[in-house]
């Protein structure tokens, strides 16, 4: 059980700090003035937009990779933190919903973190649908890999375009321009530490689904024996 | 900025596309010839799981004909493709000296295209002068410059195909069944067109089940991917 | 270039006597404004405020079916290999990236025009610039695309998912640039920076989409 010191470890580390920001996030942190109870969601759903944005990254450097390297192990890591943020992105998205109903009043506001995060679940769709067009691990992988790349030079522009067209989402408290808003230390400290119970989660079932691609992927066929292989040299009139 | 990210990416990966090795014994220890077109070094191919060709090493000479034959998915097509750089080797290596071409017989030109137009562009983009009429009295088309692919008998196409074939004036061109579609008479054309090819120095690998038309230089046999020595 | 240039004049003599491209989605520019005149109210204010949208929305749909012309139409007709051994990656991409840049920008003029005439709208002339611009982008997202997707069965459903997304900043910039009263100038050189930003991917990673 000693195998996979590295994942039980960020496992084991990913829980206790769940634990602490979940302590932290329902019972320490304070009850928002405005917009009450609802208002905790944000130590769940920012930290799951952000660790969405950070697999979105590692799809960009494993696609790289896998094109300079032409090596399957950076295609499954693709793989695996592709579908992670997927799942972080849908996540994000339906309690940023689950938070803005109660709040806003609305499901829904046109503004440019919620448009960009829509489009970023549309990209993954988009990477994880390409990926099983096709019989041969290579060919999936390349269509996969220019996917990623282009969508992830893509979203960054998404997003500036609807930065300039709205701005109705709160301000981001942590990552503004003029440096972090006036928020209460005990609300930063929640939300800082689901940040990190959010990436270390993420990393241990990253780790956990690129173990298991590894050992469903078809073994490397042996070779034949270098005796075996015909070598034949053909020239005008006749082979030599 | 992104142009310079641009750039060094094109030459990662254009290194890599052409490049793509997997260490083994050193080719052949005969003295290869002295112009050889094109070098396969223990090439192989897998789709998936499956073995589409075992790892070979061929070298062809310019002007040399090499048939290959075999029964329907020995794996013929896969050489031919392998050979043609369209598709990439699971293992070993592959080199070059020149443009390769492949074509499977009815292909190379659009159906919306007139013979004439489809012949010309091949001829302009592969820096060659257009010499429409002298290709189409070759292949024994005369007089269809004008149609569109479309109007054309799948025999005439398998001609069209032949012309292209001698438009694009490639270094190495692999015809996949060229004589698919053809009559005794354009069997014949086939047979003229292949030795045309060679005449002017391109290496020519010919896929076909028919081996009496051809005799060629040296054939290969193939079957579920594994080459037959020959005799 | 010189060679660039012939694969774009095939590609245009090819829609010229195929008519498959161009020719099939001009109709349906024209059913989508019709329908949008009907569908949204009769008016004419609500009308002139969707019109620069609509606009860029009807040409952003219409890049599906054009795709086709990039990859799927020539390996149907056996033509895929022929390009592909005989034509340099750059050069093929710059080919059939200024055939779709003239059908996009076709689309665009064509809707722009119907928007003007059915829907009273007025065009500035910034938001024939960003027309220009936008539609440059947004063939270099479809040409990636439809090569990305070429032979692939479920391409008709998954072209749609990977190019709206992409093309998403050059329908707001290009809606934003045609909309009265708005400064049109920052959406500008936004599209500039699009285009850019695209042109540089294509070319980096088409020589990759062309091998098998």
């Amino acid at each position: 059980m000693t195998r996979h010191p590295v994942e039980r470890l960020v496992g084991a580390v990913a829980a206790v700090t769940a634990v602490c920001m979940l302590v932290l996030g329902l019972v320490i942190a304070p009850v928002d003035a405005v917009q009450g109870q609802a208002q905790r969601l944000m130590y769940v759903h920012v930290p799951a937009a952000w660790v969405a944005y950070l697999a979105f990254a590692v799809v960009l450097v494993t696609s790289v990779a896998y094109l300079v390297r032409r090596d399957l192990k950076w295609d499954r890591r693709a793989q695996a933190a592709a579908e992670l943020g997927t799942g972080l992105t849908a996540l994000a998205i339906a309690l940023g919903m689950l938070w803005g109903r109660p709040v806003w009043g609305v499901w829904w506001q046109w503004d440019p973190r919620l448009v960009t995060t829509l489009v970023l679940l549309l990209v993954y769709s988009g990477y994880l649908g390409v990926r099983g067009l096709a019989d041969d691990a290579h060919t999936n992988a390349r269509r996969a890999a220019v996917v990623g790349i282009v969508g992830f030079v893509n979203v960054p522009l998404v997003h500036f375009s609807v930065v300039w067209w709205r701005a109705l989402h709160q301000p981001p408290t942590v990552l503004r321009p003029g440096g972090p808003a006036a928020i209460e230390p005990a609300m930063l400290g929640a939300l800082l530490t689901g940040v990190a119970a959010f990436t270390l989660a993420a990393a241990w079932l990253y780790l956990r689904r690129v173990r298991a691609l590894a050992l469903q992927a078809p073994t490397a066929q042996p070779l034949p024996v270098m005796a075996d292989v015909p070598r034949i040299t053909v020239t005008r009139g006749g082979p030599a | 900025m992104a142009v310079a990210v641009a750039l060094g990416a094109r030459y990662a990966v254009g290194v890599s596309t052409m490049a793509r090795t997997t260490p083994g014994v050193p080719s052949s220890q005969r003295p290869p010839p002295a112009d050889p077109v094109l070098i396969l070094d223990q090439v192989g191919r897998f789709f998936g799981g499956t073995l589409a060709l075992a790892p070979v090493s061929l070298q062809i000479g310019r002007g040399a004909m090499c048939v290959v034959t075999g029964p329907n998915g020995s794996g013929k097509s896969t050489l031919l493709r392998l050979a043609a750089g369209l598709l990439g080797p699971s293992t070993g290596t592959r080199q070059m000296n020149g443009r390769a071409l492949y074509l499977a017989a009815g292909s190379g030109a659009r159906h919306a295209q007139t013979v004439a137009e489809a012949l010309s562009f091949v001829s302009k983009v592969s820096g060659a002068p257009a010499e429409v009429e002298h290709m189409l009295r070759l292949v024994g088309l005369t007089g269809l410059g004008s149609k569109a692919v479309r109007t054309l008998s799948a025999g005439e196409r398998a001609r069209v195909t032949l012309a292209v074939a001698l438009a694009a004036r490639p270094d190495l061109v692999c015809l996949d069944e060229p004589t698919a579609h053809l009559d005794r008479d354009g069997v014949g054309v086939a047979a003229r067109a292949v030795h045309e090819l060679a005449l002017r120095g391109a290496a020519v690998v010919v896929a076909t089940h028919d081996t009496a038309w051809l005799p060629g230089d040296a054939r290969l046999s193939l079957e579920q991917g594994r080459l037959v020595v020959p005799a | 270039m010189a060679h660039a240039v012939a694969v774009a004049r095939r590609e245009v003599a090819l829609e010229a006597a195929g008519r498959d491209g161009f020719a099939v989605v001009a109709p349906l520019v024209l059913a989508a404004m019709v329908l949008a005149g009907v569908g949204f109210g009769s008016r004419p204010e609500v009308l002139r405020t969707v019109a620069p949208g609509l606009v860029w929305l009807v040409v952003l749909f219409t890049a599906a079916p054009l795709s086709r012309g990039v990859v799927a139409a020539e390996e149907d007709e056996g033509c895929w290999d022929l390009l592909r051994s005989v034509v340099a990656p750059g050069t093929l991409l710059a080919g059939k990236l200024a055939a779709m840049w003239l059908w996009l920008l076709s689309t665009w003029a064509l809707a722009a025009l119907l928007a003007t005439v059915l829907l009273e709208a007025s065009l500035p002339v910034a938001g024939m610039a960003a027309g220009a611009l936008g539609s440059f982008g947004l063939a270099g997202v479809t040409v990636v695309f439809g090569t990305v997707l070429a032979g692939a069965q479920r391409r008709a459903a998954l072209l749609p998912v990977l190019v709206l997304p992409a093309g998403l900043p050059a329908l707001l910039a290009g809606t934003q640039a045609a909309t009265p009263d708005v400064e049109a100038l920052p959406w500008l050189a936004l599209l500039v920076a699009y285009d850019l930003v695209t042109l540089a991917v294509a070319w980096a990673v088409y020589p990759t989409l062309l091998e098998e």
